[in-house]
């Protein structure tokens, strides 16, 4: 294979295979890749090395942090915003976080409930609980998504077809016309 | 005002000891439809033998002593990608199958699920799940359907808060209904979501038949 | 596709419209909303689950006090994503300032007390995670902000050069370098030539 054909096409794997590409583009380097053993090896590992970014536990910050944030900030605000020494919620208590974060935005955006009749405050908590069910349930048909994504993802890699010829549904833009065949390959 | 919290952590700890790693059982997929298909994985096996050889290939074909021997060590190369692209065929072909006999499990699961039995289930799972929602990988066909369910999700919190001070059986009335159509709408982009695959593995399988149908002989 | 693609970036910029003009609530959504993206950014460019907790809070009341100054058709996301990138590096100079004035065998001991905390402790036991994770933080900070908002988070180019306002081909460079060397350190336990 040519040299200077293969400095291009590595210098391009990376946007390759985060999708930066538009399909002339893609299908052209999906062309030299299927009969260039170097070039497929670079992108067979610059693949791997992406798999295993994605299986360091990096996606997202530990349980927690997140809920501590909102309330962390929400607590600063409501002091208007004076100045504090470093905020010291162990992590121990991320499990708490998520109550204390809604509580603490409740608190602050001055929503929080005064006690009131006692028959109305139970139905009003098996609501609550009611809400909680459901947003557990979004929380694990977003987990199968996830997971069918990532079946989805790692098919797509290992049978050396990147992401995809298409990519519906990843930017925000309008639909896209399917890319000609211009007689590629040979 | 601050001060009431160390009280409210205390309790909060305690309730947090007894939840699960994860808030609820897996939602029912059947086993036979997890994973890959057996015959997409054999698939995937051969690919990764031949990948091998096409390694060993590659390194033996500048070390050739002649040009037949050269011209050999290509045909076999030629050969080996064409038999790839018919694995890949294969492949896609039996992850679209699969695909769909999820989408078809889900659809009447989505149709069929109710309240009670979502509020039953994170009865048994020990309560609300904790921490937040992970971003979850990027993009794909399912992005979409994931957006619209956390969109789902924050106004079921905004939903939480107005719950949690309703003053009459009126508005209590107002908020189930509210929840359940929050419920709904989740089980619709659950279904959305598999059908964004079936689609997307349509089209990459009609790809892959292009891309073998151009190994074909020259 | 096209309906619900146009209301959700329409929703946002009302948000930021009513929190520009001090409603509270709106504020209060959009922290909500973009508190798990940014203390996502801030741990993957620092690998410390606590500067992710505390440092994404400054970005947040950072963003409480400037948000006025948000053009409007500006990303809210860029911006944050670059109060929250410019966060990260202060910290990481500091840290590495800090650690310059220990004893030269208490650093290795700082360093591992510095990384991740939290309930990952224990599946950080996995050799290979430990791996990937010290080949991120081995990146210089370009590399590794330009990796991580590509990768994690999806953004385009155009829309990383933005965050981190640089060029495009700034970007395209350091992707590309980042690659490279997480590559190269990746292989080298797995060498099987």
């Amino acid at each position: 294979m040519n040299n200077q054909a293969c400095e291009q096409v590595q210098a391009q794997i990376g946007e390759y295979l985060l999708g930066g590409l538009p399909d002339a583009e893609r299908e052209a380097i999906e062309s030299h890749v299927a009969l260039c053993p170097r070039c497929a090896c670079e992108l067979a590992d610059t693949r791997r090395a992406l798999d295993a970014l994605d299986q360091a536990g990096l996606a997202a910050a530990p349980t927690g942090v997140a809920d501590a944030v909102v309330a962390g900030v929400a607590d600063r605000l409501r002091q208007g915003l004076r100045p504090r020494s470093r905020f010291g919620w162990p992590l121990a208590v991320a499990a708490a976080a998520a109550c204390l974060a809604v509580g603490a935005l409740g608190i602050w955006l001055g929503t929080r409930p005064t006690g009131r009749d006692a028959g109305g405050q139970v139905a009003n908590e098996r609501l609550v609980f009611e809400a909680q069910a459901v947003v557990a349930h979004a929380r694990s048909v977003l987990r199968q998504l996830d997971d069918v994504k990532r079946e989805y993802d790692a098919i797509g890699r290992m049978v050396n077809g990147g992401p995809g010829p298409m990519k519906r549904g990843d930017r925000t833009e309008g639909p896209k016309v399917i890319g000609n065949l211009k007689g590629v390959g040979s | 005002m601050s001060r009431h919290r160390p009280v409210a952590i205390g309790a909060l700890l305690a309730a947090a000891a007894v939840l699960a790693a994860e808030a609820l059982p897996p939602r029912g997929m059947p086993e036979n439809l997890r994973g890959m298909a057996p015959e997409a994985r054999e698939a995937l096996g051969e690919i990764r033998k031949i990948a091998e050889q096409q390694r060993a290939l590659a390194q033996q074909a500048p070390r050739a002593k002649s040009a037949e021997e050269r011209e050999a060590i290509f045909r076999a190369i030629s050969e080996n990608l064409r038999k790839i692209a018919g694995l890949r065929v294969r492949i896609l072909e039996h992850q679209l199958a699969r695909a769909k006999a999820r989408l078809e499990w889900a659809k009447p699961h989505a149709a069929q699920l109710r309240l009670a039995q979502v509020v039953l289930a994170m009865k048994q799972a020990g309560g609300p799940p904790r921490g937040p929602v992970a971003p979850g990988p990027n993009g794909g066909p399912v992005a979409e359907a994931r957006r619209k369910v956390e969109e789902a999700i924050s106004r079921l919190e905004a939903l939480q808060q107005r719950a949690a001070k309703a003053a009459s059986d009126e508005e209590r009335r107002t908020l189930r209904h509210e929840i359940e159509k929050e419920l709904h709408a989740v089980e619709q982009q659950h279904v959305a979501g598999f059908e964004a695959i079936v689609s997307a593995l349509e089209e990459r399988l009609a790809w892959a038949r292009r891309q073998a149908a151009n190994q074909g002989p020259k | 596709m096209a309906e619900s693609e146009g209301r959700e970036p329409g929703h946002e910029a009302k948000l930021v419209r009513d929190a520009q003009a001090g409603r509270s609530a709106a504020f209060a959504e959009l922290l909500r909303r973009y508190a798990p993206r940014v203390s996502a950014l801030v741990y993957q460019l620092t690998s410390d689950a606590d500067a992710a907790r505390d440092l994404s809070q400054t970005v947040f009341l950072k963003a409480y006090r400037g948000i006025r100054s948000l053009r409007s058709g500006a990303s809210l996301r860029a911006w944050l994503f670059q109060i929250a990138a410019n966060e990260a590096k202060s910290f990481l100079r500091r840290r590495q300032r800090e650690r310059e004035h220990l004893p030269p065998d208490a650093q290795p001991l700082a360093e591992a007390a510095a990384a991740d905390r939290g309930p990952l402790d224990r599946l950080v036991a996995d050799e290979e995670r430990a791996a990937v994770r010290a080949a991120l933080d081995e990146l210089p900070p370009r590399q590794r902000s330009v990796l991580v908002l590509r990768h994690f988070h999806g953004l385009s180019t155009a829309e990383a050069a933005e965050a981190l306002k640089c060029s495009a081909n700034a970007v395209k460079a350091n992707l590309c370098y980042a690659l490279k060397s997480l590559r190269a350190k990746l292989a080298g336990g797995e060498n099987r030539e």
